[in-house]
């Protein structure tokens, strides 16, 4: 009995045909950015990057949420959210391009970010306090350094 | 000794039949042995070049990978034909200026990373290629201002692989003010794939059989126009972008899978989408999470669900027509849309001083969406006579609804003939035109001269 509530969540397989992001409408990819979570209602919700499951906890909050699972770059195994390792660069290409790629243990994320020679590791804990900027280029210079320069031009 | 005659002149025709089909495969085999027996290294021919040379490459096959790190001019013909078993590009451009133009390229990879062609450089022109392949087609990656015209790219697999073990047609990242005009792409995963780049004109490209025809993502002042889109999962999939124009695109038939739509619009900002017809799409267009953009004279027919807005803003919504949808309009948190003028023909209204406009507005119920929304299963009730009697009686935040303030009473003739006719006229005298060939034939030797 005890051993079935703690099964009480699972992660589901992705199907390519059916699945797209709950946020942003793309197709969820059966790959190692793939991400989702279940509602305490048995609800379950995909996504094609872990920045759309982060903009659906803002939008939702995370009281409801039973559990969320993103998944190992390397095996593609799916790690629950607070177990997982998060590594950081601009650089890295992710489907709506937030730049983190996970990892099950902090192991293969020392391991990947010496073979990348960049990025930034963080725990869970560390990663809520990430700023989720989206490496876009365009949007990035004129929204947000664009504003930036001038908030920082208008106060000195 | 009509008789002999007959079953002559039936013997002659089957010794003619043969005749060809021996012929044909005697060509076929000459080719293949030719193919075989000269198989020449493209990068040896490249190394013989000098910068600034202009040169056609004589007929034949070639092998694969090749590298281009200077600027020079390839023309093939028809009988040019590029092959690539190695893993690696089939050509890698590094050079500013490269041309190429006019040959075939059957790339046969078996991971889905390595393309056709792979360019690194600037002012690069690729035309009247046919590729094929079972990566990638074309890669750009920091190459500014090329440009790739009258190219045909198609997977080179069986349809059965899954779409995940594809590769885009074109791929852009990071590659500013690219020309992508009249190519034709079929069966690969996204037609046009644009991430990070500036003032690209994507022009008169015909795209069928993809995930997504044209995928923009993060693309800042291009323009997409006069595209053809045929039987993908979505036709446009506009996703992050500022200062786009989206005009005179056709995307049909988009309706296959359970997410399909004509052109989705996501994050989109200061664009204007315009003239485009989308056509039998289970979602003509769909729009989130996007603001201050343009929509008019759109021709929106014929689709499962005409427009979807979701949380979209300060958007406008002029003149464009919807016919023949079976649901022609749903939104939801979608505020200050400037919605005016356009033709919605399930609506009935009431013009009372007789200038085309009706001087009841046409509200959009939001009902349906919502509840499906929540509870998808409640679909099975989609037009059940207690769902439209629920929809009618749901009032709740009507002056948040979008409303169109003044709808057109008619449809705009000149924009829907003017489609039609293009469409229709010269297939049908085509075909009429072949059937009258037929008939005369038929009455005149089979008839007449037996008489």
């Amino acid at each position: 009995m005890l051993a079935g509530c703690g099964d009480k969540y699972e992660a589901l397989p992705i199907h390519e045909e059916t699945d797209i992001c709950a946020i942003c409408n793309m197709q969820v990819k059966d790959d190692a950015f793939a991400t989702q979570l279940t509602t305490k209602d048995g609800k379950n919700v995909k996504f094609d990057d872990i920045g759309c499951m982060h903009k659906w906890k803002e939008q939702h909050g995370t009281e409801n949420i039973g559990m969320d699972y993103v998944r190992d770059y390397n095996d593609k195994t799916w790690v629950e959210y607070d177990q997982a390792t998060y590594v950081y660069d601009a650089s890295f290409r992710t489907p709506m391009a937030y730049g983190i790629i996970t990892f099950k243990d902090k192991k293969s994320a020392d391991a990947f970010v010496a073979e990348q020679g960049s990025g930034k590791i963080m725990n869970e804990k560390e990663l809520a306090m990430h700023d989720w900027k989206q490496n876009t280029d365009t949007m990035q210079m004129m929204d947000e350094d664009g504003h930036m320069h001038e908030e920082k031009s208008s106060h000195t | 000794m009509k008789k002999v005659r007959r079953t002559l002149s039936y013997r002659l025709l089957l010794i003619a039949l043969l005749l060809i089909c021996q012929a044909l495969f005697m060509e076929k085999a000459a080719l293949a042995s030719s193919s075989i027996g000269q198989v020449k290294s493209l990068q040896f021919f490249i190394d013989q070049l000098d910068a600034g040379d202009v040169i056609e490459l004589p007929p034949g096959t070639y092998a694969g990978p090749a590298t281009i790190d200077k600027k020079v001019s390839i023309r093939g013909s028809r009988e040019v034909m590029l092959l690539n078993q190695s893993g690696a590009p089939a050509i890698s451009i590094l050079s500013d200026g490269v041309h190429l133009a006019n040959f075939q390229i059957n790339n046969h990879v078996s991971g889905d990373q390595s393309p056709a062609i792979l360019v690194k450089s600037r002012q690069v022109t690729l035309e009247d290629l046919t590729i094929q392949t079972s990566g990638y087609g074309i890669i750009l990656r920091d190459a500014d201002r090329g440009t790739l015209q009258n190219n045909t790219i198609t997977w080179l697999k069986p349809e059965a692989n899954k779409p995940k073990q594809k590769g885009n047609g074109i791929d852009l990242y990071n590659s500013n003010g690219v020309l992508i005009k009249n190519n034709k792409i079929t069966g690969v995963r996204d037609a046009i794939y644009l991430e990070k780049s500036r003032n690209a004109t994507i022009q008169g490209n015909k795209l069928s059989r993809t995930r997504y025809g044209i995928h923009c993502m993060y693309i800042d002042g291009s323009y997409v126009i006069d595209n053809e889109g045929q039987s993908n999962m979505t036709g446009a999939m506009i996703m992050g972008v500022k200062n786009v124009v989206v005009s005179g695109n056709v995307f049909r038939k988009q309706s296959q899978n359970v997410h399909s739509q004509g052109i989705l619009l996501y994050d989109v900002r200061s664009s204007s989408i315009n003239k485009n017809i989308v056509e039998g799409n289970r979602v003509g267009l769909y729009m989130e999470q996007s603001s201050e953009n343009e929509l008019s004279h759109n021709i929106v027919l014929r689709n499962f669900i005409g427009i979807q807005l979701i949380n979209s803003y300060s958007n406008q919504f002029i003149r464009n027509q919807f016919i023949a949808n079976v649901i022609e309009a749903e939104a939801t948190d979608s505020l200050k849309n400037e919605i005016t003028g356009n033709y919605w023909d399930s609506f009935q209204g009431i013009d009372l001083n007789h200038d085309g406009v009706s001087e009841t507005p046409y509200a959009i119920n939001p009902f349906y969406q919502l509840l499906v929304t929540q509870t998808p299963a409640f679909q099975l009730f989609f037009q059940s006579p207690g769902m439209t009697f629920l929809s009618d009686m749901f009032t709740n935040g009507h002056d948040d609804w979008s409303t169109d303030a003044s709808p057109l009473m008619n449809i705009d003739r000149s924009q829907i003939e003017s489609i039609e006719s293009a469409q229709g006229t010269a297939d049908v005298l085509a075909i009429g035109l072949l059937l009258l060939c037929i008939a005369i034939y038929t009455i005149i030797y089979l008839g007449v001269i037996r008489e």
